[in-house]
């Protein structure tokens, strides 16, 4: 991979997402369920809980912040994907150009984290105005980031391997639905039944969202910071895979 | 070559049948996504040189899911002309357009052989290949039975044809030589008949033993 020969294809993605960033459609579309959930559970049923000495909203709101870049990320890259392969056949065009594989998986990747740390921003707005309080730490950029990145990779995955775009619902319900009720979006990790616990410790998004709560580095968050990089690094090889041996 | 896919890349440009822009871009957002891909030096040059090749300049802004079904085959030309390719391939260029925008689309083929290139193209309209096409491959079942000129294809099968209604109302084709041979053949039968000169069409039939 030449530098830059990503570009291209990341290029292409940013012009058709700023077409849609100005529908009014695409910023309510990304900002209406975690604002339900701020609103239902965070200042609603949430009210008068606190989980370990902060309130209950203060605990929730990064949560919706790394489930939000996770969705954002995954889904726009898979279902585009997807759609450019089998119905609208631009998918093609890369295929016929003279890019290297890991060249379309960084473009797709980096345009798929660029929609998710868009959705992420209009999260942390919304509760800043709805609440008033987010702690951002270093380790919340690092996790965010390296959220965005391998969910965007999953996408990649999704998107190459989906045969029609009802499959992306499909994948959608089996990984990214459980891992946004489970992970520690709304409840710690450390409550759920002992079986499900263990599952779910080994689930990416646990990891982001026991990092993107650390205020200081300890064990647990240089753990995580290492399964994320773990994942990051898996689904990309898997993702460039695909893209290398793709045939129509 | 097909060791070295990546240089054959560079050196062909293709034109699918299925149309393969991005519909949600505008005809020039279209061009640099792709000039970028393919590394073209020069792109905003070579952009605006491509649009006036197809006619299309005055619709370089226009998102492309706004174009009629003619300016779309001629986007997706200019978009295979942006590489400066040797070698064109088309596959079925004006399928489904209006004979009048098929024309016009002719005209711009014509423009790019003059220009020194190869233009390599599949079609189902016979008469498109005899207008266009300086050599013709006639494919039949999966295989070429002929490769000539069109002047050459008409000499194999007769370059006249009598054609005859007989008393059920069918078509009878008489290949012929020349045109006294067509006379000769007309003077025998009765009813219906036209002298004509053959077509490529005659000579598909002729050579595939199917009808169009």
């Amino acid at each position: 991979m030449t530098i830059m020969s990503w570009y291209p294809v990341f290029l292409r993605e940013m012009l058709l997402f700023r077409r849609k960033l100005f529908r009014v459609g695409y910023l309510f579309s990304a900002m209406v369920v975690p604002v339900i959930y701020l609103v239902t559970f965070g200042l609603g049923l949430g009210r008068n809980v606190d989980v370990g000495g902060t309130s209950y909203v203060a605990y929730l709101l990064p949560g919706l912040v790394a489930m939000s870049s996770m969705n954002n990320s995954y889904s726009w890259v898979s279902s585009a994907l997807t759609l450019n392969r089998h119905y609208f056949k631009t998918f093609q065009v890369f295929v016929l150009a003279p890019v290297s594989p890991s060249a379309i998986m960084v473009g797709e990747v980096f345009a798929g984290m660029v929609k998710g740390l868009f959705a992420s921003l209009l999260i942390i707005a919304a509760g800043f105005l709805f609440t008033g309080t987010l702690v951002i730490t270093p380790f919340f950029f690092v996790a965010l980031l390296v959220n965005c990145f391998l969910f965007a990779s999953l996408g990649v995955i999704t998107g190459m391997l989906a045969k029609s775009h009802e499959d992306t619902s499909t994948y959608n319900n089996f990984f990214i639905l459980p891992m946004a009720f489970f992970c520690g979006t709304f409840i710690p990790v450390d409550r759920l039944p002992a079986m499900l616990k263990t599952v779910v410790t080994i689930l990416p998004l646990t990891h982001t969202n026991i990092l993107i709560r650390k205020a200081t580095i300890d064990s647990q968050g240089l753990m995580s910071i290492a399964v994320l990089f773990f994942y990051a690094v898996l689904f990309f090889s898997i993702g460039t895979s695909l893209i290398r041996n793709y045939s129509e | 070559m097909t060791h070295d896919p990546a240089s054959i890349k560079g050196r062909i440009g293709v034109v699918p049948q299925e149309n393969n822009l991005d519909r949600e871009l505008s005809a020039f957002e279209n061009l640099l996504v792709y000039g970028l891909l393919h590394r073209v030096a020069g792109l905003q040059e070579k952009i605006s040189e491509v649009f006036a090749v197809v006619e299309l300049e005055g619709s370089r802004e226009r998102v492309v899911q706004d174009f009629s079904g003619g300016m779309k085959r001629r986007l997706l030309l200019a978009r295979a002309l942006l590489t400066d390719p040797e070698v064109l391939f088309l596959d079925e260029p004006t399928i489904g357009l209006d004979p009048q925008i098929r024309r016009q689309f002719w005209d711009v083929i014509r423009k790019i052989g003059l220009d020194g290139r190869t233009v390599v193209m599949t079609t189902h309209y016979i008469e498109e290949a005899e207008v266009l096409c300086d050599m013709v491959g006639i494919m039949s079942k999966g295989r070429m039975v002929a490769l000539d000129s069109v002047p050459h294809l008409k000499k194999l099968v007769g370059e006249y044809v009598v054609d005859a209604i007989n008393d059920e109302g069918r078509l009878e084709q008489h290949m012929c030589r020349d045109r006294r041979e067509a006379d000769t053949i007309a003077s025998g039968i009765q009813g219906r008949l036209t002298i004509r000169r053959s077509s490529l069409e005659d000579v598909f039939v002729k050579l595939t033993g199917a009808r169009i």
